[in-house]
Protein backbone atom coordinates (compact mmCIF):
# COMPACT_ATOMS: atom_id res chain seq x y z
CA UNK A 1 0.00 0.00 0.00
CA UNK A 2 1.35 3.70 -0.81
CA UNK A 3 -1.03 4.90 2.10
CA UNK A 4 -0.87 4.70 5.64
CA UNK A 5 -4.16 2.48 6.94
CA UNK A 6 -6.53 5.21 8.53
CA UNK A 7 -9.52 4.74 10.66
CA UNK A 8 -12.50 2.67 9.16
CA UNK A 9 -15.32 4.76 8.25
CA UNK A 10 -18.95 4.26 9.39
CA UNK A 11 -19.59 3.72 5.47
CA UNK A 12 -17.08 1.19 4.62
CA UNK A 13 -17.66 -0.04 7.89
CA UNK A 14 -21.57 -0.48 6.83
CA UNK A 15 -20.66 -1.80 3.44
CA UNK A 16 -17.91 -4.81 5.32
CA UNK A 17 -20.69 -5.46 7.75
CA UNK A 18 -23.19 -6.33 5.24
CA UNK A 19 -21.09 -8.06 2.68
CA UNK A 20 -21.46 -10.94 5.63
CA UNK A 21 -25.07 -10.69 6.01
CA UNK A 22 -25.76 -14.01 4.08
CA UNK A 23 -22.99 -15.95 5.71
CA UNK A 24 -24.76 -14.76 8.57
CA UNK A 25 -27.64 -15.51 7.35
CA UNK A 26 -26.68 -19.15 6.65
CA UNK A 27 -26.32 -19.67 9.70
CA UNK A 28 -29.14 -18.00 11.52
CA UNK A 29 -31.38 -19.72 9.53
CA UNK A 30 -29.85 -23.21 10.17
CA UNK A 31 -29.73 -21.91 14.07
CA UNK A 32 -33.51 -20.97 14.44
CA UNK A 33 -35.00 -22.92 11.62
CA UNK A 34 -37.82 -19.66 10.97
CA UNK A 35 -36.85 -17.30 8.24
CA UNK A 36 -38.41 -14.71 10.19
CA UNK A 37 -36.28 -15.17 13.09
CA UNK A 38 -33.31 -15.50 11.25
CA UNK A 39 -33.79 -12.26 9.83
CA UNK A 40 -34.22 -10.68 13.42
CA UNK A 41 -31.06 -12.15 14.66
CA UNK A 42 -29.15 -10.80 11.80
CA UNK A 43 -30.26 -7.63 12.40
CA UNK A 44 -29.38 -7.56 15.99
CA UNK A 45 -26.10 -8.76 15.41
CA UNK A 46 -25.22 -6.15 12.50
CA UNK A 47 -26.91 -3.19 14.77
CA UNK A 48 -25.04 -4.42 17.87
CA UNK A 49 -21.88 -4.35 15.47
CA UNK A 50 -22.64 -1.00 14.42
CA UNK A 51 -23.14 -0.04 18.24
CA UNK A 52 -19.64 -1.11 18.92
CA UNK A 53 -18.08 -0.76 15.66
CA UNK A 54 -15.60 2.01 17.46
CA UNK A 55 -14.47 -1.29 19.64
CA UNK A 56 -13.74 -3.23 16.47
CA UNK A 57 -9.43 -3.08 15.76
CA UNK A 58 -9.28 -2.49 11.90
CA UNK A 59 -7.43 -4.86 10.27
CA UNK A 60 -8.60 -7.67 12.86
CA UNK A 61 -10.95 -10.46 11.70
CA UNK A 62 -14.59 -8.64 11.09
CA UNK A 63 -16.05 -11.82 9.95
CA UNK A 64 -15.02 -13.95 13.44
CA UNK A 65 -16.40 -10.66 15.45
CA UNK A 66 -19.52 -10.82 13.41
CA UNK A 67 -20.03 -14.97 14.31
CA UNK A 68 -19.17 -13.73 17.49
CA UNK A 69 -21.31 -11.25 17.97
CA UNK A 70 -24.46 -13.54 16.58
CA UNK A 71 -23.36 -16.33 18.69
CA UNK A 72 -23.87 -14.13 21.85
CA UNK A 73 -27.04 -12.70 20.69
CA UNK A 74 -28.45 -16.52 19.55
CA UNK A 75 -27.43 -17.79 23.29
CA UNK A 76 -29.03 -15.35 25.15
CA UNK A 77 -32.44 -14.22 23.54
CA UNK A 78 -33.14 -17.10 20.73
CA UNK A 79 -31.41 -20.66 21.81
CA UNK A 80 -34.63 -22.62 23.79
CA UNK A 81 -33.51 -22.75 27.39
CA UNK A 82 -33.87 -26.55 27.37
CA UNK A 83 -31.18 -29.24 29.30
CA UNK A 84 -30.59 -31.47 26.36
CA UNK A 85 -28.28 -28.37 24.87
CA UNK A 86 -25.55 -28.85 27.88
CA UNK A 87 -25.64 -32.52 28.45
CA UNK A 88 -27.48 -34.32 25.41
CA UNK A 89 -24.92 -37.47 25.07
CA UNK A 90 -23.75 -38.20 21.32
CA UNK A 91 -23.44 -41.77 20.14
CA UNK A 92 -20.00 -43.18 20.94
CA UNK A 93 -20.47 -45.66 18.35
CA UNK A 94 -18.58 -43.84 15.18
CA UNK A 95 -20.16 -46.13 12.15
CA UNK A 96 -17.86 -45.26 9.65
CA UNK A 97 -14.34 -44.70 11.99
CA UNK A 98 -15.80 -48.24 14.14
CA UNK A 99 -15.01 -50.27 10.64
CA UNK A 100 -18.35 -51.59 10.28
CA UNK A 101 -19.60 -50.00 6.94
CA UNK A 102 -17.24 -50.60 4.25
CA UNK A 103 -15.88 -48.34 1.47
CA UNK A 104 -18.53 -49.30 -1.00
CA UNK A 105 -20.75 -48.33 1.11
CA UNK A 106 -19.61 -45.20 1.73
CA UNK A 107 -18.67 -44.33 -2.02
CA UNK A 108 -22.58 -45.08 -2.44
CA UNK A 109 -23.59 -42.65 -0.25
CA UNK A 110 -21.32 -40.08 -1.09
CA UNK A 111 -22.11 -40.66 -5.16
CA UNK A 112 -25.50 -42.59 -5.35
CA UNK A 113 -26.28 -43.46 -8.95
CA UNK A 114 -30.19 -42.04 -9.07
CA UNK A 115 -30.43 -38.72 -8.60
CA UNK A 116 -33.86 -39.56 -6.66
CA UNK A 117 -31.76 -41.17 -3.89
CA UNK A 118 -29.68 -39.04 -4.15
CA UNK A 119 -32.48 -35.71 -3.20
CA UNK A 120 -33.52 -37.65 -0.37
CA UNK A 121 -30.53 -38.20 1.28
CA UNK A 122 -29.98 -34.29 1.26
CA UNK A 123 -33.22 -34.23 2.53
CA UNK A 124 -32.36 -36.55 5.43
CA UNK A 125 -29.07 -34.81 5.86
CA UNK A 126 -31.24 -31.49 6.28
CA UNK A 127 -33.57 -33.07 8.74
CA UNK A 128 -30.32 -34.33 10.74
CA UNK A 129 -28.61 -31.27 10.94
CA UNK A 130 -31.99 -29.45 12.13
CA UNK A 131 -31.61 -32.62 15.09
CA UNK A 132 -28.63 -31.59 16.49
CA UNK A 133 -28.01 -29.98 19.20
CA UNK A 134 -27.82 -26.04 19.09
CA UNK A 135 -23.95 -26.18 20.03
CA UNK A 136 -23.29 -29.34 18.28
CA UNK A 137 -24.85 -27.78 15.23
CA UNK A 138 -22.97 -24.29 15.55
CA UNK A 139 -19.91 -25.65 15.24
CA UNK A 140 -20.51 -28.05 12.28
CA UNK A 141 -21.96 -25.05 10.40
CA UNK A 142 -19.28 -22.49 11.28
CA UNK A 143 -16.62 -25.56 10.18
CA UNK A 144 -18.07 -26.70 7.16
CA UNK A 145 -20.26 -23.96 5.84
CA UNK A 146 -18.67 -21.03 6.78
CA UNK A 147 -15.17 -22.53 6.69
CA UNK A 148 -13.50 -21.85 10.21
CA UNK A 149 -10.51 -22.76 11.50
CA UNK A 150 -10.69 -24.64 14.87
CA UNK A 151 -9.31 -21.26 16.24
CA UNK A 152 -11.66 -19.14 14.83
CA UNK A 153 -14.95 -21.14 15.88
CA UNK A 154 -13.53 -21.03 19.62
CA UNK A 155 -13.08 -17.94 19.48
CA UNK A 156 -16.42 -17.10 17.99
CA UNK A 157 -18.06 -19.11 20.18
CA UNK A 158 -16.05 -18.42 23.22
CA UNK A 159 -15.07 -22.12 23.74
CA UNK A 160 -11.43 -23.70 24.21
CA UNK A 161 -10.52 -25.27 20.69
CA UNK A 162 -10.93 -28.55 22.66
CA UNK A 163 -14.64 -28.20 22.93
CA UNK A 164 -14.98 -27.34 19.00
CA UNK A 165 -13.03 -30.33 18.16
CA UNK A 166 -15.13 -32.33 20.35
CA UNK A 167 -18.43 -30.87 19.70
CA UNK A 168 -17.35 -30.93 16.00
CA UNK A 169 -16.82 -34.76 16.34
CA UNK A 170 -19.79 -35.86 17.99
CA UNK A 171 -21.93 -33.59 15.65
CA UNK A 172 -20.54 -35.14 12.55
CA UNK A 173 -20.73 -38.47 13.88
CA UNK A 174 -24.83 -37.93 14.39
CA UNK A 175 -25.11 -36.69 10.80
CA UNK A 176 -23.13 -40.15 9.69
CA UNK A 177 -24.92 -42.16 11.48
CA UNK A 178 -28.26 -40.70 10.30
CA UNK A 179 -27.01 -40.84 6.35
CA UNK A 180 -25.98 -44.65 6.71
CA UNK A 181 -29.12 -45.54 8.50
CA UNK A 182 -31.05 -43.78 5.66
CA UNK A 183 -28.63 -45.51 2.95
CA UNK A 184 -29.04 -49.03 4.43
CA UNK A 185 -33.07 -48.20 4.39
CA UNK A 186 -32.32 -46.70 0.46
CA UNK A 187 -30.38 -50.00 -0.28
CA UNK A 188 -26.97 -48.57 -0.81
CA UNK A 189 -25.49 -49.91 2.42
CA UNK A 190 -25.30 -53.43 2.63
CA UNK A 191 -26.03 -54.86 6.39
CA UNK A 192 -22.92 -55.61 7.36
CA UNK A 193 -21.96 -56.74 10.83
CA UNK A 194 -21.12 -53.88 13.53
CA UNK A 195 -18.49 -53.90 15.36
CA UNK A 196 -19.97 -52.87 18.49
CA UNK A 197 -23.77 -53.95 19.06
CA UNK A 198 -24.47 -50.83 21.52
CA UNK A 199 -26.90 -49.17 20.51
CA UNK A 200 -26.17 -45.42 20.33
CA UNK A 201 -27.88 -42.82 22.82
CA UNK A 202 -30.55 -40.69 21.46
CA UNK A 203 -32.43 -37.82 22.71
CA UNK A 204 -35.30 -39.48 24.09
CA UNK A 205 -33.60 -42.92 25.73
CA UNK A 206 -31.63 -39.70 27.45
CA UNK A 207 -34.59 -37.70 28.57
CA UNK A 208 -36.29 -41.00 29.89
CA UNK A 209 -33.22 -41.89 31.62
CA UNK A 210 -33.06 -38.06 33.14
CA UNK A 211 -36.64 -38.91 34.19
CA UNK A 212 -36.19 -41.72 36.22
CA UNK A 213 -32.77 -40.70 37.50
CA UNK A 214 -34.80 -37.43 38.83
CA UNK A 215 -37.47 -40.02 40.82
CA UNK B 1 -15.81 -56.94 6.29
CA UNK B 2 -11.97 -56.12 7.57
CA UNK B 3 -11.51 -54.32 11.15
CA UNK B 4 -9.32 -51.43 10.36
CA UNK B 5 -5.89 -52.20 10.44
CA UNK B 6 -3.84 -50.29 13.15
CA UNK B 7 -2.31 -47.90 10.64
CA UNK B 8 -6.15 -46.77 9.44
CA UNK B 9 -6.90 -46.87 13.28
CA UNK B 10 -3.88 -44.19 13.86
CA UNK B 11 -5.27 -42.15 10.83
CA UNK B 12 -8.71 -42.21 11.44
CA UNK B 13 -7.79 -40.63 14.62
CA UNK B 14 -7.10 -37.22 13.10
CA UNK B 15 -8.84 -37.73 9.93
CA UNK B 16 -11.13 -35.11 10.50
CA UNK B 17 -8.40 -32.98 11.30
CA UNK B 18 -7.06 -34.21 8.29
CA UNK B 19 -10.25 -32.86 5.96
CA UNK B 20 -10.34 -29.65 7.94
CA UNK B 21 -7.06 -29.03 6.90
CA UNK B 22 -5.91 -28.26 10.39
CA UNK B 23 -2.83 -30.65 10.68
CA UNK B 24 0.67 -30.10 10.11
CA UNK B 25 2.61 -29.90 7.00
CA UNK B 26 4.15 -33.26 7.56
CA UNK B 27 0.93 -35.17 9.38
CA UNK B 28 -0.54 -34.12 6.01
CA UNK B 29 1.85 -35.78 3.75
CA UNK B 30 1.89 -38.83 6.09
CA UNK B 31 -1.85 -39.16 5.35
CA UNK B 32 -2.09 -38.39 2.15
CA UNK B 33 0.40 -41.33 1.86
CA UNK B 34 -1.72 -43.72 4.10
CA UNK B 35 -5.12 -42.92 1.79
CA UNK B 36 -3.39 -43.36 -1.57
CA UNK B 37 -2.80 -46.87 -0.53
CA UNK B 38 -5.85 -47.69 1.76
CA UNK B 39 -9.22 -47.64 -0.14
CA UNK B 40 -11.21 -47.76 3.17
CA UNK B 41 -9.36 -44.34 4.56
CA UNK B 42 -9.88 -42.68 1.18
CA UNK B 43 -13.51 -43.11 0.95
CA UNK B 44 -14.14 -41.62 4.45
CA UNK B 45 -12.01 -38.68 3.58
CA UNK B 46 -13.87 -38.03 0.74
CA UNK B 47 -17.26 -39.32 2.29
CA UNK B 48 -16.31 -36.62 4.88
CA UNK B 49 -15.48 -34.05 2.14
CA UNK B 50 -18.54 -34.77 0.55
CA UNK B 51 -20.52 -34.34 3.93
CA UNK B 52 -18.95 -30.65 4.40
CA UNK B 53 -20.34 -29.48 0.94
CA UNK B 54 -23.65 -31.03 1.59
CA UNK B 55 -23.54 -28.81 4.55
CA UNK B 56 -22.16 -25.72 3.25
CA UNK B 57 -25.01 -26.10 0.61
CA UNK B 58 -27.81 -26.19 3.25
CA UNK B 59 -26.33 -23.41 5.35
CA UNK B 60 -26.29 -21.14 1.94
CA UNK B 61 -29.03 -19.26 2.38
CA UNK B 62 -28.77 -15.53 0.85
CA UNK B 63 -31.12 -13.14 2.36
CA UNK B 64 -34.12 -11.90 -0.18
CA UNK B 65 -33.77 -8.20 -1.50
CA UNK B 66 -36.35 -6.86 0.59
CA UNK B 67 -34.34 -8.16 4.07
CA UNK B 68 -31.41 -7.06 2.96
CA UNK B 69 -33.05 -3.79 2.12
CA UNK B 70 -34.64 -3.08 5.51
CA UNK B 71 -31.30 -4.28 7.45
CA UNK B 72 -29.39 -1.90 5.05
CA UNK B 73 -31.61 0.53 6.13
CA UNK B 74 -31.81 -0.12 9.60
CA UNK B 75 -28.07 -0.04 9.99
CA UNK B 76 -27.67 2.85 7.96
CA UNK B 77 -30.04 4.73 10.29
CA UNK B 78 -28.31 3.27 13.83
CA UNK B 79 -25.23 4.69 12.47
CA UNK B 80 -26.62 8.35 10.89
CA UNK B 81 -27.92 8.95 15.29
CA UNK B 82 -24.88 7.47 16.55
CA UNK B 83 -21.60 8.78 14.16
CA UNK B 84 -18.78 7.64 15.29
CA UNK B 85 -16.67 10.08 17.70
CA UNK B 86 -14.23 12.09 15.32
CA UNK B 87 -10.72 10.94 15.67
CA UNK B 88 -8.35 12.66 13.54
CA UNK B 89 -6.21 10.51 11.33
CA UNK B 90 -2.96 9.86 12.16
CA UNK B 91 -0.29 12.75 10.42
CA UNK B 92 1.60 10.62 7.66
CA UNK B 93 5.10 11.15 6.68
CA UNK B 94 5.51 11.69 3.21
CA UNK B 95 8.50 9.35 1.73
CA UNK B 96 10.27 10.70 -1.20
CA UNK B 97 10.53 9.17 -4.65
CA UNK B 98 14.40 8.45 -5.21
CA UNK B 99 13.65 9.00 -8.82
CA UNK B 100 12.09 12.42 -8.30
CA UNK B 101 14.65 15.64 -8.16
CA UNK B 102 12.43 16.96 -5.55
CA UNK B 103 15.34 17.85 -2.55
CA UNK B 104 14.49 16.27 0.66
CA UNK B 105 13.15 19.55 2.66
CA UNK B 106 10.49 19.59 -0.06
CA UNK B 107 9.56 16.02 0.36
CA UNK B 108 9.16 15.78 3.99
CA UNK B 109 6.49 18.77 3.94
CA UNK B 110 2.89 18.24 3.25
CA UNK B 111 1.92 18.95 -0.44
CA UNK B 112 -1.74 20.69 0.76
CA UNK B 113 -1.56 20.78 4.68
CA UNK B 114 0.18 24.68 4.06
CA UNK B 115 -2.45 25.29 1.37
CA UNK B 116 -5.74 24.28 2.65
CA UNK B 117 -5.32 25.06 6.45
CA UNK B 118 -6.15 23.31 9.41
CA UNK B 119 -9.33 20.63 8.50
CA UNK B 120 -12.20 20.44 10.41
CA UNK B 121 -13.26 17.60 12.30
CA UNK B 122 -15.24 15.72 9.51
CA UNK B 123 -12.78 15.83 6.94
CA UNK B 124 -10.48 13.31 9.07
CA UNK B 125 -12.97 10.66 8.87
CA UNK B 126 -12.02 10.40 5.03
CA UNK B 127 -8.88 8.68 5.62
CA UNK B 128 -6.87 8.36 1.85
CA UNK B 129 -7.37 4.88 1.99
CA UNK B 130 -10.76 5.26 1.98
CA UNK B 131 -11.38 7.93 -0.27
CA UNK B 132 -8.95 6.70 -3.20
CA UNK B 133 -9.64 3.03 -3.02
CA UNK B 134 -13.85 4.58 -3.27
CA UNK B 135 -12.51 6.24 -6.38
CA UNK B 136 -10.90 3.67 -7.84
CA UNK B 137 -13.57 0.88 -7.21
CA UNK B 138 -16.23 3.55 -8.22
CA UNK B 139 -14.59 4.01 -11.55
CA UNK B 140 -13.73 0.09 -11.55
CA UNK B 141 -17.13 -0.84 -11.41
CA UNK B 142 -19.09 2.68 -11.49
CA UNK B 143 -22.73 3.22 -10.06
CA UNK B 144 -25.24 5.21 -11.85
CA UNK B 145 -24.63 8.45 -12.79
CA UNK B 146 -26.54 11.70 -11.24
CA UNK B 147 -25.96 13.44 -14.57
CA UNK B 148 -25.09 12.75 -17.92
CA UNK B 149 -24.29 16.23 -19.82
CA UNK B 150 -22.61 19.09 -18.48
CA UNK B 151 -25.56 21.31 -17.86
CA UNK B 152 -26.58 18.71 -15.06
CA UNK B 153 -22.66 17.68 -13.85
CA UNK B 154 -22.87 21.78 -12.67
CA UNK B 155 -25.51 21.43 -10.98
CA UNK B 156 -23.69 18.80 -8.75
CA UNK B 157 -21.58 21.73 -7.57
CA UNK B 158 -24.01 22.35 -4.71
CA UNK B 159 -23.42 19.37 -3.12
CA UNK B 160 -19.50 19.36 -3.41
CA UNK B 161 -18.76 23.08 -2.62
CA UNK B 162 -16.40 23.55 -5.53
CA UNK B 163 -17.14 24.65 -8.95
CA UNK B 164 -17.54 21.46 -11.60
CA UNK B 165 -16.72 21.65 -15.42
CA UNK B 166 -15.18 20.00 -18.41
CA UNK B 167 -11.98 19.06 -17.88
CA UNK B 168 -10.62 17.71 -20.90
CA UNK B 169 -11.54 19.43 -24.74
CA UNK B 170 -13.95 17.14 -26.61
CA UNK B 171 -11.30 15.83 -28.72
CA UNK B 172 -9.51 14.69 -26.33
CA UNK B 173 -12.00 12.99 -24.25
CA UNK B 174 -15.70 12.42 -23.85
CA UNK B 175 -17.92 13.39 -21.13
CA UNK B 176 -19.69 10.28 -19.79
CA UNK B 177 -21.34 11.99 -16.56
CA UNK B 178 -20.95 13.05 -12.97
CA UNK B 179 -22.14 11.22 -9.75
CA UNK B 180 -21.81 12.66 -6.36
CA UNK B 181 -19.87 10.25 -3.77
CA UNK B 182 -20.51 10.77 -0.11
CA UNK B 183 -17.70 10.40 2.46
CA UNK B 184 -18.58 10.35 6.22
CA UNK B 185 -20.41 13.88 5.86
CA UNK B 186 -18.38 15.44 3.43
CA UNK B 187 -19.29 14.88 -0.53
CA UNK B 188 -16.85 14.69 -3.61
CA UNK B 189 -17.82 14.26 -7.16
CA UNK B 190 -16.78 12.01 -9.46
CA UNK B 191 -16.93 13.05 -13.10
CA UNK B 192 -16.30 10.03 -16.01
CA UNK B 193 -14.75 10.18 -19.54
CA UNK B 194 -14.12 8.11 -22.33
CA UNK B 195 -10.96 8.53 -24.35
CA UNK B 196 -10.98 8.25 -28.16
CA UNK B 197 -8.87 5.53 -30.63
CA UNK B 198 -9.43 2.17 -31.04
CA UNK B 199 -7.88 -1.03 -30.45
CA UNK B 200 -7.46 -3.79 -27.52
CA UNK B 201 -9.37 -2.22 -24.39
CA UNK B 202 -10.91 0.67 -26.33
CA UNK B 203 -12.61 2.75 -24.96
CA UNK B 204 -10.84 3.25 -21.85
CA UNK B 205 -12.44 5.43 -19.03
CA UNK B 206 -11.22 8.14 -16.97
CA UNK B 207 -11.95 9.02 -13.63
CA UNK B 208 -11.75 12.69 -12.30
CA UNK B 209 -12.68 13.15 -8.37
CA UNK B 210 -13.28 16.83 -7.47
CA UNK B 211 -12.97 17.83 -4.02
CA UNK B 212 -13.02 20.36 -1.46
CA UNK B 213 -9.49 19.93 -0.01
CA UNK B 214 -10.48 22.04 3.37
CA UNK B 215 -12.48 19.24 4.08
CA UNK B 216 -11.79 16.20 2.25
CA UNK B 217 -7.78 15.77 3.19
CA UNK B 218 -5.45 13.82 1.08
CA UNK B 219 -1.93 13.22 2.41
CA UNK B 220 -0.49 10.29 0.53
CA UNK B 221 2.07 8.91 3.11
CA UNK B 222 4.24 7.64 0.30
CA UNK B 223 4.58 8.68 -3.70
CA UNK B 224 6.26 10.37 -6.46
CA UNK B 225 5.80 14.06 -6.48
CA UNK B 226 6.35 16.31 -10.08
CA UNK B 227 6.50 19.50 -10.74
CA UNK B 228 4.01 20.32 -13.62
CA UNK B 229 3.69 24.03 -14.23
CA UNK B 230 3.13 25.79 -11.38
CA UNK B 231 0.85 22.64 -9.77
CA UNK B 232 2.60 19.54 -7.91
CA UNK B 233 1.51 16.27 -8.80
CA UNK B 234 1.77 13.69 -6.47
CA UNK B 235 1.61 9.97 -8.17
CA UNK B 236 0.38 7.35 -6.37
CA UNK B 237 -1.27 3.59 -6.95
CA UNK B 238 -4.70 2.40 -5.44
CA UNK B 239 -5.75 -1.28 -6.08
CA UNK B 240 -3.40 -1.09 -8.81
CA UNK B 241 -4.50 1.87 -10.85
CA UNK B 242 -2.52 5.03 -11.19
CA UNK B 243 -4.05 8.02 -9.40
CA UNK B 244 -2.45 11.81 -9.92
CA UNK B 245 -3.64 14.24 -6.70
CA UNK B 246 -3.30 17.43 -7.42
CA UNK B 247 -4.90 20.98 -6.03
CA UNK B 248 -5.30 23.96 -8.27
CA UNK B 249 -7.15 27.11 -7.17
CA UNK B 250 -8.50 25.75 -3.96
CA UNK B 251 -9.75 22.88 -6.19
CA UNK B 252 -9.04 18.83 -5.65
CA UNK B 253 -8.38 16.63 -8.04
CA UNK B 254 -7.57 12.97 -8.11
CA UNK B 255 -7.67 11.25 -11.58
CA UNK B 256 -6.88 7.75 -12.08
CA UNK B 257 -8.60 5.34 -15.15
CA UNK B 258 -7.23 2.81 -17.69
CA UNK B 259 -3.90 4.45 -18.06
CA UNK B 260 -0.12 4.40 -16.49
CA UNK B 261 1.36 6.37 -14.63
CA UNK B 262 2.71 8.79 -17.62
CA UNK B 263 -0.68 8.86 -19.47
CA UNK B 264 -2.67 9.66 -16.27
CA UNK B 265 0.27 12.52 -16.03
CA UNK B 266 0.14 13.75 -19.15
CA UNK B 267 -3.90 13.68 -18.58
CA UNK B 268 -4.11 15.72 -15.02
CA UNK B 269 -2.31 18.67 -16.96
CA UNK B 270 -6.02 19.53 -18.78
CA UNK B 271 -7.46 19.55 -15.15
CA UNK B 272 -5.45 22.29 -13.89
CA UNK B 273 -7.21 25.47 -15.23
CA UNK B 274 -5.93 26.96 -18.32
Amino acid sequence: MFFRSTRRTDDAFLDEAMSYADALHGVARRMCRNEALAEDLVQETLLKAIKSREQFAAGTNLRSWLFRILTNVWVSRYRRASLERATFDAPDVDPIADGWVSADTMRNLREPEELAVASLLRAELERALELLPEDFRMVVLLVDAQEFSYEEAAAALSVPTGTVMSRLHRGRKMLQKVLVEQGRALGLAKAEAMADSTPPANLEAFREKKLRGTK
Amino acid sequence: MNAPSQECRAFLRVVESFIDGELDPAAIIEGEHHTASCASCRERVMLGRAMKASVSHLATSPMGDDARGRLRNALAAEIARTPSSPKRAPRVRMVVGSIVAASFAAAAAWLFAPRIGTPNASLAEAGNDDVLSELVAEHVRPLPLDGTDIQTVRSLEQYVGVPLRQHFPASRAKLVGARILPFQHERAAIVQYELGGTGPGAPRRISVLVFDPRRIHLAPASDIAQQLGRHEVRMTRAQGLPVAVMEDEGIGYALSGDVDEKQAMELVRYVASP
